[in-house]
């Protein structure tokens, strides 16, 4: 339980807001990472991985796996018609003939929520499981093709405070651990942002010998297959929506061909390059 | 069966339930739909999408695909239309652009949807029509050209009608939403669209007005969503006749200077708010009106808000503190004596004295003495605040005037001497604490603070059976136990030191500073696996330790492992970022990794005058970066005052260590020896050892060997790995000891000199 700042009542750990007072309590899924016996779980996952790198000799190797870690960021992979709505909406031009009816998307939104609920993100998150929003941890700007062929590489400042990860997919993990509705994840596999690097080499360190080099560290991080059940990821939840200003790059081949694909392309470049964020050609 | 479909065809993708399950269907791809992964619809609804929900049992996958499809060109074709006319883009995407506008819009109900929206508002500014025909024109894409034509024409009706609509549709609608959810309509059926083609024809032809107004009225498939459209039809014709016969007034726009006369939103400053807590405080008697039923309830809320007020301070977070503070008091004062309320503000003034936010520990004092209470309390956390803030002289007259008003508190008078010890009076300070001891033996913060301050003399013999006498009349004190292990390292008895230390971890598990004080021990004693295990058991024990986690990295650092310490060092200041400690540690850090400019911008909140005790280590370690930089002249300057300013004489002796070393490196090796041999009598076992090392190297290069290897002779320690290598390179560099002749030929004098001078360096700079 968080006890609320404003008025010392107690606040739920799946609320962000106090019920008493409606004060901000910050968002749950860092609340949860933040729980003592997680940090000390994680910590051990960690100072085993790196003490078994001492014995193994691939000591030197792992350290540099585990500082470049600390360098990665989250990618959201989408579509072409997803990125080009997503970074014309808040241009005049486009949003002046958007007729979402706000009411309209939020009952959409929550009827779709509440069957949610029963679903891979409420085992994990319980409450605010329709919050979450979902991206995969990365060292070069790749993410997950089955996803989309566009990778979003979302700005740091926008998602550190809200961010954390969990050691796989969502879908994974839940099998992996054989979890049931209602039972708790074991503690140790999920971090706050800043402790992205600790999380990686607990689940990654065996893969890192003393002949890897950093060349091979984005690949051992995330492996896109093309198809969802066999890609491998840390996944990234991030509480809460965000809009086009939370990009900082985006990736992804230009077509060739296809009239629509081709301008819409270009359309998305002239926009990236106005809010000065870079396109990275694979 | 499909029970729900939701169709966001800006974005190409349809989700449909079924049997409570979710399927994504991809419009730019034939696959079978996949089920939606965590996060897959709460994404595309972020997407800012216009979603149309399909709620019927009848609808089947074709039929969903199909709406998607259209939906989907339909909204790529009306994007790339607008891509034609925004002129932020360039020439080539927006040539692109009406290109792919016009293979999409060859399909007719595609165009419609197009021009329906189009039509349905006033084009805003950042668009360019001109440049859009002109472009549709050089890449023949006539069904675009001839829209853009039609749209340049309508721009005054469809402003006319949109007024129209908006003086209308109150009437007709309870909320903004279904006023919106029916214009929605009206664009989408093309309502709006038709509407101003019929009245920008020129000349004006009501006929053609009727007969929508009449088509719409009738048509069936509107009817059934908005019942009352053929109402609404009627009244907007004629508030839209109306309009027409009289001119339409321009719509004043908002100058740049009128945002000026806009009320500025009301700051509430942190003075606003000190001003309500005065206010609250002084006003108290006539505010309290009730007493509450449940004091436990009470006094739990208050404790709660005090650590809330505490946990923001602590992140430096003082104008929501100050907000926290109002409220805190707020209730406080209705609910509790006025002492109390005093008592609440000093731990608050406490915690942010520990937090380095001296001003606003200070207010908080302020507070505390409005309340007109006489607690000798209020006057000793205030002392403390100034001595924590350098201010020691302010703090000693603080406390004479506690002691004026209360003679007999023990707290007033121990404060008092650790305050004429700090200010180097130790004598007036002694004489204190033996008569405190005295009149009150049982007084163990007394005695700790009396063995503490004959520490400090150098009367280690003293200061051990102090120590020695609280351990064995107080067994739970672990103040006096790690005392005791410190003044025995002082002593240069490091074995004892790390036994005693090792005693007190095992005694006192759960105390962090226990475990810290024993690494360090044996940090010192050279044993640095050893201290890097016992930090790692801290670690486990105490994950969010500040103390062990910057003890780790510091000893990460003594074993060169630089990489692995920075990293340790930015953990803790992500985690606690106000801790000065780990920032101060990691710019030590950096001035080893040669990162000045880095040194200078973590250094930067340095106050130009230097007062408290913390901000003197971190102008010390600047100004050791410029000494590494080259910056000597300045380097020595900054010392010299470090050296006759600081108040506390443990941070004067590292300056003059420091200086000495910049002495040496500027070849004035009397000078160096004349700083260096100053109070070296008081100081620890460390401190003296590395003096004595830097002195003899003073006097090798002024040819005094003899001397020279006698003071060299004095360097006992050889556990210190850094102090028994440049002993050793100080031998071999000036053949002070003929027996290691040998050594002298692997290394040449170059090699010597130079690890003679990382060492010096490194010794100053470790303090």
């Amino acid at each position: 339980m968080t006890t609320c700042l404003r008025c010392s009542s107690e606040v739920g750990e799946t609320e962000e807001k106090c019920s008493t007072c409606g004060a901000f309590a910050g968002p749950p899924n860092v609340r949860a990472a933040e729980k003592l016996e997680e940090q000390v779980a994680l910590e051990r996952r960690y100072d085993e991985a790196v003490s078994q790198s001492y014995l193994d000799g691939s000591d030197a190797a792992l350290m540099s796996f585990d500082v470049n870690m600390e360098l990665t960021f989250a990618v959201v992979n989408v579509d072409i018609d997803f990125l080009r709505q997503f970074v014309t909406s808040d241009k005049m031009t486009f949003s002046n003939y958007d007729l979402s009816v706000k009411g309209q998307i939020r009952k959409s939104a929550e009827a779709t929520h509440d069957r949610h609920r029963r679903t891979i993100g409420a085992m994990l998150f319980g409450g605010y499981s329709e919050h979450i929003r979902y991206a995969a941890l990365s060292l070069d700007g790749g993410g997950l093709q089955s996803y989309g062929a566009f990778a979003i590489k979302l700005r740091q400042i926008s998602i550190a405070n809200r961010a954390t990860l969990l050691e796989d997919n969502s879908y994974n993990f839940i099998a992996k651990h054989k979890l049931q509705g209602g039972e708790e994840i074991p503690p140790g596999y999920v971090a706050k942002w800043d402790e992205r690097h600790k999380l990686a080499v607990s689940k990654l360190a065996k893969t890192v010998s003393a002949g890897t080099s950093e060349a091979e560290h984005p690949k051992i991080l995330l492996r896109s297959t093309g198809d969802r059940n066999t890609d491998e990821c840390i996944e990234v939840h991030i509480y809460g929506g965000f809009d086009n200003k939370a990009i900082e790059s985006v990736r992804g081949k230009s077509p060739t061909k296809g009239k629509y694909e081709i301008a819409a392309i270009s359309l998305i470049k002239d926009c990236l390059n106005q809010s000065q964020n870079a396109w990275i050609e694979e | 069966m499909i029970q729900e479909t939701l169709i966001l065809g800006q974005i190409g993708k349809a989700i449909h339930r079924v049997d409570d399950r979710y399927f994504v269907i991809d419009a730019s791809n034939q696959r079978e739909p996949v089920e939606c992964r965590p996060g897959d619809v709460s994404l595309m609804l972020d997407s800012g999408a216009e979603v149309s929900s399909i709620l019927s049992s009848t609808v089947d996958f074709e039929s969903v695909r199909d709406s998607l499809e259209f939906s989907t060109r339909a909204y790529r074709s009306l994007a790339m239309t607008l891509g034609g006319l925004d002129k932020s883009l360039t020439a080539q995407t927006r040539s692109l652009c009406v290109e792919a506008a016009e293979e999409l819009m060859q399909e007719n109900d595609v165009g419609a949807f197009v021009k329906a929206r189009l039509f349905a508002r006033p084009l805003p500014t950042s668009t360019d029509v001109e440049g859009g025909i002109a472009c549709a024109k050089s890449v023949e894409a006539p069904l675009v050209q001839a829209l853009f034509t039609d749209l340049t024409h309508s721009q005054e009706t469809i402003h006319l009608m949109l007024d129209s609509w908006e003086e209308m549709a109150p009437e007709f609608f309870n909320s903004e939403e279904e006023q919106a959810a029916g214009e929605k309509l009206f664009i989408e059926f093309g309502v709006f669209a038709k509407l101003a083609s019929a009245l920008s024809s020129n000349p004006f032809n009501p006929t053609a007005v009727n007969s929508i107004i009449v088509e719409y009225g009738t048509k069936l498939s509107l009817l059934s969503v908005l019942p009352r459209a053929p109402q609404i039809l009627n009244n907007l014709r004629a508030i839209l006749f109306r309009r027409l016969l009289i001119p339409r007034k321009k719509k004043p726009t908002l100058k740049a200077t009128d945002t000026d006369k806009l009320q500025a939103p009301i700051d509430v400053t942190s003075t606003d708010i000190s001003g309500a807590i005065l206010n609250l405080i002084t006003d108290f008697d006539k505010r309290r009106l009730w007493k509450p039923s449940k004091q436990h309830e009470v006094e739990e809320r208050i404790k709660n808000q005090i650590a809330a007020v505490g946990k923001l301070v602590l992140k430096g977070e003082l104008r929501r503190a100050n907000e926290f503070l109002l409220g805190l008091l707020e209730f406080h004062l209705k609910h509790s004596e006025k002492k109390h309320v005093a008592m609440s503000l000093c731990a608050l003034a406490t915690l942010a004295r520990d937090a380095y936010s001296f001003e606003f520990a200070k207010e908080l004092l302020v507070y505390a003495f409005a309340l007109n209470e006489q607690d000798p309390f209020i006057w000793c956390t205030q002392a403390e605040v100034l001595r924590a803030s350098g201010e020691i002289e302010s703090a000693l007259t603080v406390y004479e005037e506690a002691i004026s008003l209360f003679p007999n508190d023990e707290i007033a008078i121990g404060g008092y001497a650790t305050t004429l010890s700090d200010l180097g009076r130790f004598d007036e300070a002694l004489e204190i604490y033996e008569a405190l001891v005295d009149r009150t033996p049982d007084n163990r913060i007394a005695r700790d603070g009396y063995a503490e301050t004959l520490k400090r003399v150098g009367d280690f013999d003293s200061a051990n059976k102090v120590y020695r006498e609280t351990i064995h009349m107080f067994p739970d004190d672990v103040v006096a136990y790690t005392g005791l292990a410190e003044t025995l390292k002082a002593m240069g008895d490091l074995d004892s030191a790390c036994k005693t230390h090792k005693e007190v971890t095992a005694r006192f598990p759960e105390s962090a500073e226990a475990h810290n004080a024993y690494a360090e021990v044996l940090k010192d004693m050279g044993d640095l696996d050893s201290s890097l295990r016992i930090y790692h058991e801290a670690l486990a024990r105490f994950p969010r330790s500040i103390f062990a986690r910057n003890g780790y990295a510091d000893t990460l650092k003594n074993l060169g492992k630089l990489k692995s310490a920075a990293k340790v060092y930015r953990e803790t200041m992500l985690l606690f970022p106000g801790n000065r400690v780990a920032l101060r540690g990691y710019a030590s850090l950096m001035v080893i990794m040669d990162q000045f400019e880095e040194v200078e911008r973590l250094l930067s909140y340095l106050p130009d005058k230097i007062v408290s005790r913390d901000d003197w280590i971190g102008f010390h370690i600047l100004t050791m970066s410029r000494m590494k930089r080259g910056q000597i002249d300045d380097a020595i300057a900054r010392l010299e005052y470090g050296w006759q300013a600081a108040k506390w004489g443990d941070v004067r002796a590292y300056f003059g260590t420091a200086l000495g070393v910049a002495r040496i490196k500027k070849k004035e090796y009397r000078e160096a020896i004349r700083v260096l041999s100053q109070d070296v009598s008081s100081l620890d076992h460390f401190q003296k050892q590395k003096r004595f090392a830097f002195i003899a190297h003073s006097k090798a290069e002024l040819g005094e060997v003899k001397d020279a290897a006698s003071t060299l002779a004095e360097v006992s320690v050889t556990t210190n790995r850094r102090i028994a290598s440049l002993k050793q390179a100080l031998l071999d560099r000036y053949n002070l000891n003929p027996i290691n002749a040998q050594s002298t030929k692997s290394r040449n004098a170059e090699q010597l000199q130079k690890e003679i001078e990382q060492a010096e360096f490194y010794l100053a700079l470790a303090a």
